[in-house]
């Protein structure tokens, strides 16, 4: 438990940018320590999930007696953002090292994602059609993020972005079809 | 530029309007928003195919997706990091058949798992024969294995349970792959057990219990199981179930890494989990409790006993499942069953052995409830134990209500009607009905002004449910099932309702009526009250403020507020003329209940004519019996002990005629007759009465309960002018002792029974004593009764033998 970056996370949601920066540091490290760290036990893939990462790396990094609820989901949203980050790096070093880059065109609906280069190659598409897409609409990029990468749940999201959580589910359809549109025509 | 980015605002409205509009008519939502538009409306549709479409990578888990190549990634990266590290080399899991493991060898394969092989062997140390299984782990990385599991050894140990296979032995391979040793079990996975044996529901429940019952023991020897599921349950071939792998899931997290302290490892529970059986704080990975079991036992029931996954049958991509279960976004047996196709629905319920119609009344039944509570999202909000879970299901089995906390307001009236299984087709229809009510009231409380009308009839209903269940009405009801279904009915009143007040005080009422005749004045008055106040803000018509009042009058009138009493009654009379005319069936009722309360405050002659104008009334055999019976009362108070005779042989009759034998009714017509013969000089033929009606009220009524109390206090009375004074102390103690815990000392009840104990005393020679406790009462009869009434005079009478009547108001 580190105090400091529980008070990063009260100091960032008071709105201080440099209380952001470095906890956005804290985060990053301990994500990647925590992914890296799991990939080396954790042989059998069904054992892993997002959401348990982004809470393994909340319970550790943060005293919770010492924040509330809201905070919580202030974290989670930071993680997920983190999370995109960490594996859309590793997806580029992964397409650098075995075939230089470039991806052809995509379908978001027939993925085999036995096939690590072509979810890797997906994964920097689709990192750059959510840019876009945040463009838009913010709202419903951040969806995405927070329920793909974050693993957050639906009422999570709902909280954190104060809609219903009717909204964020109808957004996350919404996107679900623009993202698939976007892939596709990119090819 | 495409067409997205052109057009995006007038296809996010068309797309909002769609996903708004019944999967059917979207196509033709997005038709009328682009008239004119065929490009656009294509587009449209594409949007819309692939917003709804099938699962696609953003449905699936990120991590998991990434899982692949992030895997290769670190692994790359490790390889340059530390060289020699063991986990850079690729180790197999696989043990080949005659391999030795210690003192086990290794005979073939059995099973292949997510995270483990399992082999069967035996023991090759010629110390004895012994066939195991061993559980060969994927996981490379566990070193000092065996000596963790040595201290977790004492521990499982300690799990000796004929349902539980134990662990034996644990080590690691040459490759370091650690292993368990356990005895080896022949049997089949629960749910392929029961579907080949065709159990039904009842069967498979009684066989979950024995895995309740081994659970809890493994849970009282601090062992939490964190993998229960089917594979993990097995049933051998005579019937007996057997939990493979308890323990295992401790000892992994009691192992550490390659430093042997993991800093990676908290408690909460980081191990490889079965998804689908996991429970929501093993897959966010917060803390594990007992109750994580109790999750999986009702996530296992579940599927044992409708057959289907409580996750919708498309949602097989693991993030959705987890979120799901994250959420408690599951689906109730009942729609899960009933989403399968027809064909499938049959074949599941054959394998239970039945029809899927009585599958289905199974999985709407208390069953849901149970299964809901234990697989409950918030680990306190289910059942503390399983040993909880395995009673509450031996209650849904004995048709008893369960303790899960309901989901509807209407449940618990349902097991009650099926518990007591009289008229059961009224009560089908009563079930129905109140079912209606539930809802109407829950959804529609803002038009539950316009369903006035319909509302009103069910609540009549309802109050015969209840009203059924009240043993003053009915007999052979068991009391504490009664008193289950009040004080959760009392419960849930409290915080629903709100917005319908005129329903919330009906039902207040009923409540506060049963609880008054069950002798709980404490807990049915604050109703009464609450009800009373709702009332006079107007909500509910002026028969219905003196149905409440003349329920309140009566309370009151048996706690001894006679003044309070009086009042209430006298204005539910008033009330209830003016609303109907003077010659209504409630008007009569509320003159009986007027009536009792001048019988029972020793003015009997004012009671009479109101139960002769009551008598003229009504029309209702029923009603009649009971009037009749009051009536008797009246004139035995007013000492007319030889009229009322044939008056309570008429009431006794009818009460016989409408009620049967063993109804309460019956037996305070009898305990009333005993006592004007008593009083008319009938000893033998008095005790003989009160022998019977006190046999009877024992048998019908709760343990405790003022008519028995009642009965007693007079019995005695009888019996220490019989002359057994030793006899007549001891009943009216118990008497006393079991009244004083429904009145207040100064009830004048109570007083008499004083009265009564002290003649008993002073048959038994205890002069002092005697005359102490009858001379309070005498001087309580001469100011209650006045000097002449035959109550006052015979105490006197009794003092006056005894050594004088004190003629002052203090001492003696």
């Amino acid at each position: 438990m580190d105090e400091n970056v529980t008070q990063l996370l009260r100091k960032y949601q008071q709105g201080n940018a440099q209380a952001e920066e470095r906890l956005w540091d804290a985060v990053y490290d301990e994500l990647r320590t925590l992914a890296s760290h799991r990939m080396r036990r954790e042989r059998s893939d069904h054992t892993l999930s997002t959401t348990a990462l982004v809470h393994e790396c909340y319970l550790k990094l943060i005293d919770q007696t010492q924040v509330q609820w809201e905070s919580r989901l202030h974290f989670y949203a930071m993680a997920s953002r983190i999370m995109r980050n960490i594996l859309v790096d590793y997806a580029r070093r992964r397409t650098a090292q075995k075939r230089g880059g470039g991806a052809p065109h995509f379908n978001l609906e027939n993925v085999q994602l036995s096939d690590s280069e072509e979810t890797a190659h997906l994964f920097i598409a689709l990192d750059a059609a959510l840019s876009q897409l945040a463009e838009m609409d913010e709202r419903m990029a951040k969806v995405v993020e927070y329920r793909f990468f974050g693993g957050m749940t639906e009422k999570e999201i709902a909280e954190l972005l104060d809609v219903s959580a009717r909204t964020v589910r109808r957004d996350w359809r919404k996107a679900k079809g623009w993202l698939a549109r976007a892939l596709d025509e990119d090819s | 530029m495409s067409l997205v980015t052109t057009h995006w605002q007038a296809l996010n409205d068309a797309l909002d309007a769609a996903l708004d509009a019944p999967p059917n008519e979207r196509a033709a939502v997005i038709r009328a928003a682009f008239p004119n538009e065929p490009e656009l409306q294509e587009e449209a549709h594409a949007l819309l195919k692939a917003a709804t479409g099938a699962p696609m990578l953003l449905d699936h888990d990120a991590w998991q997706c990434a899982g692949t190549w992030m895997q290769q990634a670190v692994d790359d990266a490790m390889e340059g990091a530390t060289g020699n590290d063991a986990s850079g080399n690729r180790l197999s899991d696989n043990v080949e058949p005659g391999t030795t493991l210690d003192a086990y060898t290794i005979d073939e394969l059995i099973d292949t798992g997510g995270s483990s092989r399992v082999y069967k062997a035996h023991r090759s140390d010629g110390l004895f024969d012994q066939v195991v299984a061993v559980k060969v782990l994927r996981q490379s990385q566990r070193r000092n294995f065996g000596e963790r599991f040595a201290q977790e050894r004492s521990i499982l140990a300690a799990l000796n349970h004929p349902n539980i296979a134990h662990i034996i032995d644990a080590g690691a391979t040459s490759d370091g792959h650690p292993y368990v040793v356990m005895e080896y079990v022949e049997g089949t996975p629960i749910t392929t057990y029961s579907n080949t044996h065709r159990l039904s529901i009842p069967e498979r429940l009684q066989l979950m219990r024995q895995v309740m019952e081994a659970v809890q023991h493994a849970h009282q020897n601090l062992i939490v199981h964190r993998d229960l599921k089917p594979s993990n349950i097995l049933v051998t071939d005579d019937g007996q179930v057997r939990l493979l792998d308890f323990g295992i899931a401790k000892v992994l997290d009691a192992t550490g890494g390659p430093t042997g302290v993991d800093p990676y490892e908290t408690q909460t529970g980081a191990h490889p989990l079965t998804p689908g059986y996991a429970a929501p704080e093993q897959i966010e990975q917060r803390t594990i409790s007992t109750r994580t079991d109790v999750y999986a036992l009702g996530r296992v029931c579940y599927e044992l006993i409708c057959g289907c996954r409580p996750v919708d049958a498309d949602t097989t991509a693991p993030y959705a499942m987890m979120q799901a279960v994250c959420e408690g976004n599951l689906r109730p047996m009942h729609e899960q069953f009933a989403d399968r196709p027809a064909a499938e629905r049959d074949s599941i319920a054959a394998k239970r052995d039945c029809t899927a119609s009585a599958l289905d009344r199974y999985l709407r039944s208390d069953l849901r409830v149970v299964i809901e509570q234990a697989m409950a999202c918030a680990p306190e909000d289910r059942y503390g134990t399983a040993a909880d879970l395995r009673r509450d299901i031996g209650r849904y089995l004995d048709n008893r209500p369960v303790q899960a906390r309901t989901a509807t307001s209407w449940y618990q009236l349902q097991t009650f009607v099926r518990r007591n299984r009289w008229g059961v087709a009224t009560a089908a229809l009563v079930i129905a009905l109140v079912g209606a009510y539930a809802i109407t009231i829950t959804q529609y409380s803002q038009q539950m002004r316009a369903e006035r009308d319909k509302s009103e009839a069910v609540t009549s209903f309802l109050t015969n449910l209840f009203t059924a269940s009240n043993p003053e009405m009915n007999a052979g009801t068991p009391n504490l099932t009664v008193r289950e279904v009040m004080d959760r009915g009392t419960a849930q009143l409290d915080t629903s309702m709100d917005e319908a007040p005129a329903v919330r005080a009906d039902l207040q009422t009923t409540l506060g009526r049963v609880y008054s005749g069950l002798g709980l004045y404490e807990q049915g008055e604050p109703l009464l009250r609450e009800a009373l106040a709702l009332r006079t803000e107007g909500h509910g018509h002026a028969e219905d403020e003196a149905d409440t009042r003349s329920a309140l009058g009566y309370l009151l009138f048996r706690t001894g507020d006679y003044a309070e009493a009086e009042r209430q009654l006298r204005q539910a009379v008033t009330l209830a003329e003016n609303e109907y005319g003077a010659a209504h069936a409630a008007v009569a009722s509320y003159l009986n209940g007027l009536a009792i309360l001048y019988n029972e405050s020793g003015r009997g002659a004012q009671g009479e004519p109101l139960l002769r104008r009551a008598l003229a009334i009504t029309d209702s055999p029923e009603a009649r019996a009971t009037y009749l019976h009051n009536l008797a009362v009246a004139l035995q108070d007013q000492g007319q002990f030889e009229e009322a005779l044939p008056t309570h042989r008429e009431a006794i009759a009818a009460f016989r005629a409408q009620f049967g034998d063993e109804y309460p009714g019956r037996a305070s017509a009898m305990a009333r007759y005993a006592f004007s013969l008593h009083l008319n000089g009938d000893y033998e033929q008095a005790a003989a009465m009160h022998e019977e009606a006190l046999a009877l009220r024992r048998s019908i009524l709760p343990n405790e309960h003022p008519h028995i109390a009642s009965s007693l206090i007079r019995y005695s009375w009888l019996e220490t002018e019989r002359g057994n004074g030793a006899q007549a102390e001891e009943m009216v103690r118990e008497g006393i002792a079991m009244l004083g815990q429904f009145v207040p000392e100064t009830h004048w009840e109570m007083q008499a029974a004083q009265g009564i104990l002290g003649l008993a005393l002073l048959q038994q020679g205890q002069i002092a004593e005697g005359r102490a406790r009858l001379i309070p009462v005498y001087r309580g009869f001469r100011a209650m009764f006045g000097p002449d009434d035959w109550r006052t005079q015979r105490a006197e009478q009794v003092l006056r033998q005894t050594g004088g009547v004190p003629s002052g108001p203090e001492g003696e």
